[in-house]
């Protein structure tokens, strides 16, 4: 049975409050920024960032969100956010970060580059370990990692919130990184968070989104790159209908905002939305294809090898093979537990689910923005009319 | 040489300069892609030159020894191009990438790997050579005399893809593990390479042809840059899929999201927020 947080004894009593964030030129480190600077009047943070980085452009989408977060407040808020030059080592930070008062670090820099071992290697495992070799010296009180929904690799069952063992199978190099950096961080002998988001997807409400092409983005931009030039008559779609794991940015900054502030240390967090409420991958090829390429016939394909690739059209054979990593990793059967997530929604936190029509509004929020697409829209408006 | 070129059908010859239907940007345009194609070309008589010691026997030695030559005359083609439409060319490799190809094809050389030069050569640098002279060949786009010399060569270099297809085909059924090894080996280091040439900004060739770098645009052809790379992509997978297997190939294609250059065809933005040690990561 769940525990109410006040009940628990190792409770954290205070957060940090001068903060070490890393990534935060990045979208979920951003997120994180704005949504400490609007939660918590105390909190300053110190960002860390490479040296030819215009520290303008990593304030810019900070200050946005800050502005949607926190209307009138945002100017002030801003004001406790530091970027720093990151020197070569990261041993020379250290007077920096003493200056600054640092009592947490919130690590959330990370390679996503599915295809480069080496970096993957480089930033995700061996930059962890010196970042909790540094978080160590300095004597910080918790650190916090951010992490992803599938360093599990592919598990039958739950994906639980745990350290995980070495699976069968991984998705990619980058699930492989991940684990071993939870590990590290684990064994660091630090108190830790650590959240596990699936794929973050626009606001909830409004659709806004400041990240790269990443996860759905990939798959959409892709659709508007490749199959946007011509209209399709038939369109050959790899689509599983079992859930495909869609988290909302405010879902997500809700979520580690609360983690934040009331889990108790070594706590792992599985950042997800309900199976029963997120859509399947089926549902969000529908919902697009409804809405912007409408063709006179849809085929799907439950599997990858069903897909007869030398037969379909170039651009849709194309599509299929940029984006078929993160098609297979979705259109996997993830299941995930979400005990801490029920924990903190029981004590109030509100975690606006993925459906399909936020996940519209997402969507939406990007046609409407695309000049490719409108183009298409307008250039093909008569067949588009007559397929429906 | 310029015996060579005189013993074959020369398109280009007795005409002059076209009428002024094309303005100067257009030539412009074509002094560029005409001096990085002659660029390639270059590299590909080197290439097959240097691959001739691993072919199997010597009716396959005399065949790549002709498609050197056939690759020689596609250079005289385009000089004599540049010279008819007054346009200047340059004829020696510029562009860093087309070295770095050349020093990736030695490398297979030195390995003996016979089905990574086959690959780097046969497949993608012809892949990506037919998807340009297509480009130019199109009469509606270009000059008649780009158009005619472009789908005189494009004729070889499509015989040159399918020569190399058969001849990877015999190596895949031979060892087809070793062939898939080449493949991938081949496809990280050189297609970031060939993708990062689709751009009509430049490291060096605009200095050296007197044009304003960030002038040039495809729209005299109309094309652009996002549709050129389209097409390269659906040539490649077309060609890859005419070979291998999906579930070999899969992975490769879908690395090349993340090619610099190439990020802003699918991944919405090239290059990667940053914090972390010198490799390339991202903000998450």
């Amino acid at each position: 049975m769940l525990r109410a947080l006040g009940q628990d004894q190792r409770a954290i009593a205070s957060p940090g409050r001068r903060i070490l964030l890393t990534g935060a030129s990045g979208y979920l480190g951003s997120l994180i920024a704005a949504s400490l600077l609007a939660a918590d009047g105390e909190v300053r943070i110190l960002a860390p960032t490479r040296p030819k980085r215009d520290a303008q452009d990593v304030v810019a989408p900070i200050a946005a969100e800050l502005v949607a977060l926190a209307g009138s407040g945002a100017e002030a808020a801003l004001a406790r956010l530091q970027i720093v030059a990151l020197p070569p080592q990261l041993e020379e930070l250290d007077p920096v970060l003493r200056d600054f008062g640092v009592d947490e670090v919130i690590h959330c820099a990370g390679c996503l580059d599915y295809f480069n071992k080496s970096a993957l290697d480089a930033v995700n495992v061996d930059f962890t370990r010196i970042l909790l070799e540094q978080a160590r010296r300095i004597g910080v009180g918790r650190f916090i990692q951010i992490s992803t929904a599938y360093s599990s690799g592919y598990v039958p069952g739950d994906v639980a919130e745990a350290l995980h063992p070495d699976p069968e199978e991984d998705p990619t190099h980058y699930t492989v990184t991940k684990r071993a950096g939870e590990r590290l961080v684990a064994e660091s002998g630090l108190p830790y968070l650590i959240l596990r988001p699936s794929i973050v997807i626009g606001n909830s409400t409004d659709g806004r989104y400041s990240g790269k092409r990443y996860g759905l983005y990939q798959l959409w931009s892709g659709i508007e790159r490749l199959l946007c030039r011509e209209w399709h008559d038939t369109m050959h779609v790899f689509a599983p209908s079992q859930p495909a794991n869609l988290v909302h940015q405010d879902a997500f900054q809700n979520a580690f905002v609360a983690a934040w502030r009331s889990l108790p240390p070594d706590t792992i967090v599985n950042v997800v939305s309900r199976d029963t409420e997120t859509p399947s991958v089926r549902q969000l090829w529908d919902l697009w294809l409804s809405t912007c390429n409408r063709p006179r016939r849809t085929i799907y394909y439950e599997s990858m090898a069903d897909i007869p690739v030398r037969e379909i059209p170039p651009p849709q054979r194309a599509l299929l093979a940029l984006a078929s990593v993160n098609l297979q990793i979705i259109g996997h059967r993830w299941r995930f537990e979400t005990t801490q997530l029920d924990r903190l929604e029981q004590a109030g936190m509100v975690f606006p689910q993925a459906r399909l029509s936020s996940v519209e509004t997402c969507q939406n929020r990007l046609i409407e923005s695309s000049a490719a697409i409108q183009k298409f829209l307008a250039k093909h408006a008569s067949a588009l009319v007559a397929a429906q | 040489m310029t015996d060579s070129a005189q013993i074959i059908a020369d398109p280009v010859a007795e005409q002059s300069r076209p009428a002024t239907d094309f303005d100067q940007r257009y030539y412009n345009l074509i002094a560029y892609i005409v001096s990085n194609a002659i660029a390639g070309e270059i590299m590909a008589i080197e290439n097959y030159s240097e691959m001739v010691q691993l072919m199997p026997g010597s009716s396959a030695k005399i065949e790549t020894v002709n498609q050197a030559n056939e690759e020689c005359k596609h250079i005289l083609l385009l000089s004599k191009l540049g010279r008819t439409l007054d346009v200047g060319v340059q004829r020696r490799i510029v562009e860093p990438q087309w070295n770095q190809i050349r020093k990736h094809f030695s490398t297979a050389v030195s390995r003996r790997d016979l089905a990574a030069c086959l690959i780097i050569q046969d497949l993608m640098t012809e892949t990506m050579a037919i998807m340009l002279y297509r480009t130019l060949a199109d009469e509606a786009e270009t000059d008649p005399k780009t158009a005619a010399v472009a789908r005189n060569i494009l004729a070889d270099e499509l015989e040159h893809l399918e020569i190399g297809k058969h001849r990877i085909r015999e190596l895949l059924a031979e060892d087809p593990s070793k062939v898939h090894d080449a493949l991938a080996w081949a496809h990280h280091r050189v297609m970031p390479e060939l993708f990062s040439m689709i751009s009509t900004s430049c490291h060096f060739l605009c200095d050296e042809l007197n044009i304003e770098c960030g002038s040039l645009t495809l729209d005299s052809i109309r094309t652009d840059i996002e549709a050129l790379k389209v097409q390269a992509l659906q040539s490649y997978v077309e060609t890859l899929d005419s070979i291998f297997d999906s579930a070999v190939t899969n992975p490769l294609i879908a690395s090349m999201s993340a090619y610099e250059g190439y990020g802003q065809m699918f991944s919405g933005e090239a290059g990667a927020a940053c914090c972390g040690p010198s490799a390339k990561t991202s903000g998450q």
